[in-house]
């Protein structure tokens, strides 16, 4: 079921009326919101449901028994069993026809026929995010930072929370578990706040991502045909769609949260703005970002050991975090590539802000801006990693990016242009603010005149036929 | 690191709340309504604009029509329903739609005309060889009246699958939705839509009077090549459900059934692939007709036209179809005498 699509709207009309009608016990509410996140994953492919079911079973009993369990072996034993058997089930759904293939190749290189097995394994939506998800209860719990919940229920709706299920934001149980543990007061101000989210993020998405995907795929399904500008508008155009696509769905699913009284983590802060590739990755898909962080590169030692080690540690997290995005050598390439940039800029020291970009003078303005468009720059080459389909097509773009128009170029430019406009005045303010909430701050009327001008732009310039947000194939 | 931004929540009242929602909402519905009835007469999608037109003119028919013309695009701006007029005497309309439709809207629009007690005396039905193999479009669904699809207002019945039962509330209900992607292109092309196709005579013919545009025809013509190669032709369930529903027609009525080739591109028609699967399209058609007394199967071999009289492959100019219309009256009298 797609956020943008008619029978989610249903959908959710539903389940809010139900929702309110059951306000006097959060426990009901719970339940209505199982059965409905169950329902919302059906949708698509009820075999599936087994899938999260067998992950919520397994790591509720682990995180039980890990709790009451002093022995640190079999506290690692236990640990192990949700690790494996989560990473099993993403291996095998996710990454078993990769591997077979690649093997194959590797065997093809040196001259042995090798003849694997491919299955024609259906990838599950949202199993990249719901085992991150589910993992983190666990390895928390063995860290003891947190206590397991005893309400299987309660702990079944935090696998499986229907506006983040599918794609995120990858939640942590420290934040969303006492949430749902508890009844939820939902403010005003979350209301205000959720129909922004939620109206801003089907405008990123149906209106400025769809369009800027059907010029990115324009350009890049038929990259033979364009050359020089062209081939960065199409970078550029990939580039807004990801973050149009991602953000908004993020937007859409933290604003749907919020009408039910949950707070999600903000997934996305201006990333476009960033100084530097640490500063880009806390801006960056931050759930993600965030989970490699305290569960992948903290657990291979971090920073503590030593430069090499630093180095070897940030390689293989961001290694390991390309190839979470999917089955396929250009997402390991870009994990490598980002790898490769922090290793850089931490090995050059610059990873915080230095003083000399401090500051309101204008030196410290430019060099900031400068540090800005540098790592911009960065992020939209690491973007033409991330969307070719070829090595062919890499080399071209590469051979034919030079300075010259062609005859579309003004066309491109001018749909970049508008379509991007909106994000970009609306984006400046934010930064400039500090506040994702900004908009906010207009008076009433001015709001109720941007909400109207924004939801008619949806109906008339977003996609007519619901299409599906890029990381749900993650 | 440059400070993150956060999310600053902003007090707000309830009745602030409740406009914030209401009012964009209300908008919503208000644009949607005025759309409604605007598009109703000038939608922005061209297929739509030309249905709903004839359409219009369909409905305003209030007696009993000599000369009915239905069919696709061809028909649409090939036969002169007033050089009809001048050569024959006697009412007729140009109600020919799209190639999409099959054969099915023509049978439509003619048991429209027969329940409502205004049957023509003679159907003149142009087709492109290409809408023989071709299930009604769904998209096309939604322009047609509620009662033709929902409550089968008129023969032949078509099961319409639920997902394009949607689509139909959708184009009557929720335009917003449905046709205002098209808004930007016509606000683009606004005045070249005025001049091309809001154009269309009260006896439904749109006449093409834009001048020839041989990169146009070239295009067409390399497409139906490469459409008739390594092709069988065949005749969709759509059109052969249309079929049956003539030769009842045929049977138990006295309305006369000239079905009609559409013109043709002489370049085209010399091609021997195309010329082939041609052939053997018609005589599958041909079969469908051999026994049906009121159906006549006319203009076959089909009337062939050069550049300079066509606008595309089956297309003519306005000067093609002063030819073309003749053309149909003199078949249609040889059909007669036969």
């Amino acid at each position: 079921m797609l956020f943008n699509s008619t029978v989610f709207f249903g959908f959710f009309l539903i389940v809010l009326i139900a929702y309110f009608s059951f306000k006097k016990s959060y426990k009901l509410q719970n339940i209505l919101l199982l059965i409905s996140s169950y329902v919302f994953y059906g949708y698509w492919d009820w075999r599936f449901l087994f899938l999260i079911a067998l992950s919520t079973v397994i790591d509720f009993f682990v995180g039980k028994t890990l709790h009451g369990e002093q022995n640190e072996r079999k506290r690692k034993q236990l640990l192990f069993i949700s690790v494996f058997a989560n990473l099993s089930i993403l291996g095998f759904f996710k990454y078993f026809n990769f591997f077979a293939d690649s093997f194959t190749d590797v065997l093809n290189l040196f001259g042995f026929h090798g003849d694997m097995i491919t299955l024609k394994v259906i990838l599950p939506v949202g199993i990249s995010f719901y085992t991150f998800q589910t993992m983190s209860y666990t390895i928390d719990i063995y860290r003891k930072k947190l206590k397991p919940t005893k309400d299987f229920i309660d702990f079944a709706l935090f696998v499986s929370f229907f506006p983040q299920l599918v794609a995120g934001p990858i939640e942590r149980a420290v934040n969303l578990l006492p949430q749902i543990s508890k009844a939820r007061i939902i403010k005003k101000e979350q209301i205000y706040a959720g129909i922004f989210l939620i109206l801003w993020g089907y405008f990123k998405k149906v209106v400025i991502a769809d369009n800027m995907g059907l010029l990115a795929d324009r350009i890049f399904n038929n990259y033979e045909s364009f050359h020089g500008i062209d081939l960065y508008i199409g970078i550029i155009a990939f580039s807004i769609q990801i973050y149009g696509d991602f953000s908004g769905y993020s937007d859409i699913a933290r604003g749907i949260a919020k009408l039910l009284g949950f707070d999600l983590m903000v997934n996305f802060r201006l990333p476009y703005f960033a100084i530097n590739p640490s500063d880009f990755w806390n801006r960056w898909h931050i759930s993600l970002s965030s989970w490699l962080r305290d569960y992948l590169y903290i657990s291979l030692g971090g920073n503590r050991k030593g430069n090499l080690k630093t180095y070897r540690n940030l390689g293989l997290t961001m290694l390991l975090g390309g190839l979470w995005h999917g089955a396929s050598w250009n997402f390991v390439l870009w994990g490598a590539f980002h790898g490769i940039i922090l290793i850089v800029y931490r090995y050059i020291g610059f990873v915080k802000l230095p003083d000399g970009m401090r500051g309101m003078n204008i030196k410290a303005i430019f060099k900031r801006w400068g540090s800005m468009i540098i790592m911009l720059l960065i992020t939209l080459f690491g973007w033409l990693i991330f969307r070719v389909d070829s090595m062919d097509q890499f080399e071209y773009f590469l051979k034919y990016m030079y300075l010259r128009p062609s005859g579309f170029t003004s066309e491109f430019l001018k749909l970049i242009f508008w379509f991007s406009l909106p994000l970009i005045i609306m984006q400046i303010f934010q930064h400039i603010k500090k506040d994702l909430l900004v908009v906010l701050r207009l008076p009433n009327i001015i709001l109720i005149v941007l909400f109207s001008i924004m939801l008619l732009i949806i109906f008339i310039f977003g996609a007519q036929e619901a299409s599906e947000f890029i990381y749900f194939q993650f | 690191m440059d400070k993150l931004p956060i999310e600053i929540l902003k007090k707000i009242s309830n009745r602030k709340i409740v406009s914030l929602i209401v009012i964009p909402l209300l908008v919503a519905f208000l644009v949607n309504l005025y759309l409604i009835f605007y598009f109703e007469r000038f939608s922005p999608n061209p297929f739509y604009f030309i249905v709903n037109k004839k359409l219009s003119i369909l409905k305003k028919i209030d007696k009993k029509v000599d000369w009915l013309v239905v069919g696709d695009s061809s028909g649409n701006q090939g036969v002169n329903p007033a050089i009809i007029k001048d050569s024959i005497g006697g009412s007729s309309y140009n109600l020919c739609t799209f190639a999409d439709m099959g054969l099915m809207d023509g049978c439509w629009m003619l048991d429209y005309l027969i329940k409502s007690d205004l049957a023509p005396k003679n159907v003149i039905m142009v087709q492109v060889y290409d809408s023989w193999n071709r299930n009604v479009y769904p998209a096309l669904f939604g322009q047609y009246p509620f009662s033709w699809i929902y409550r089968k207002a008129v023969e032949p019945e078509l099961f319409i699958p639920e997902q394009y039962r949607k689509d139909v509330f959708y184009s009557h209900f929720l335009p917003i939705i449905h046709q205002a992607d098209r808004i930007p292109d016509r606000i683009k092309t606004l005045r070249s839509f005025k001049q091309k196709l809001a154009y269309i005579d009260d006896n439904g013919y749109n006449p093409y009077t834009f001048g020839v545009n041989e990169y146009e025809i070239n295009a067409d013509f390399k497409y139906h090549l490469k459409y008739t190669t390594d092709r069988e032709p065949y005749i969709s369930p759509h059109n052969l459900i249309a079929i049956k529903y003539l030769q009842e027609i045929s049977e138990n009525t006295d309305i006369n059934i000239y079905l009609a080739n559409s013109p043709l591109h002489d370049e085209l028609f010399a091609d021997s692939t195309f010329n082939k699967f041609y052939t053997k399209l018609n005589e599958i058609i041909s079969s469908h007709f051999n026994e049906s007394g009121r159906v006549h199967y006319i203009n076959n071999p089909p009337i062939l036209f050069n550049k300079s009289l066509l606008q595309s492959s089956d297309h003519l100019t306005d000067e093609g179809a002063e030819i073309f219309t003749r053309h149909l009256l003199k078949e249609i009298s040889k059909a007669k005498l036969e």
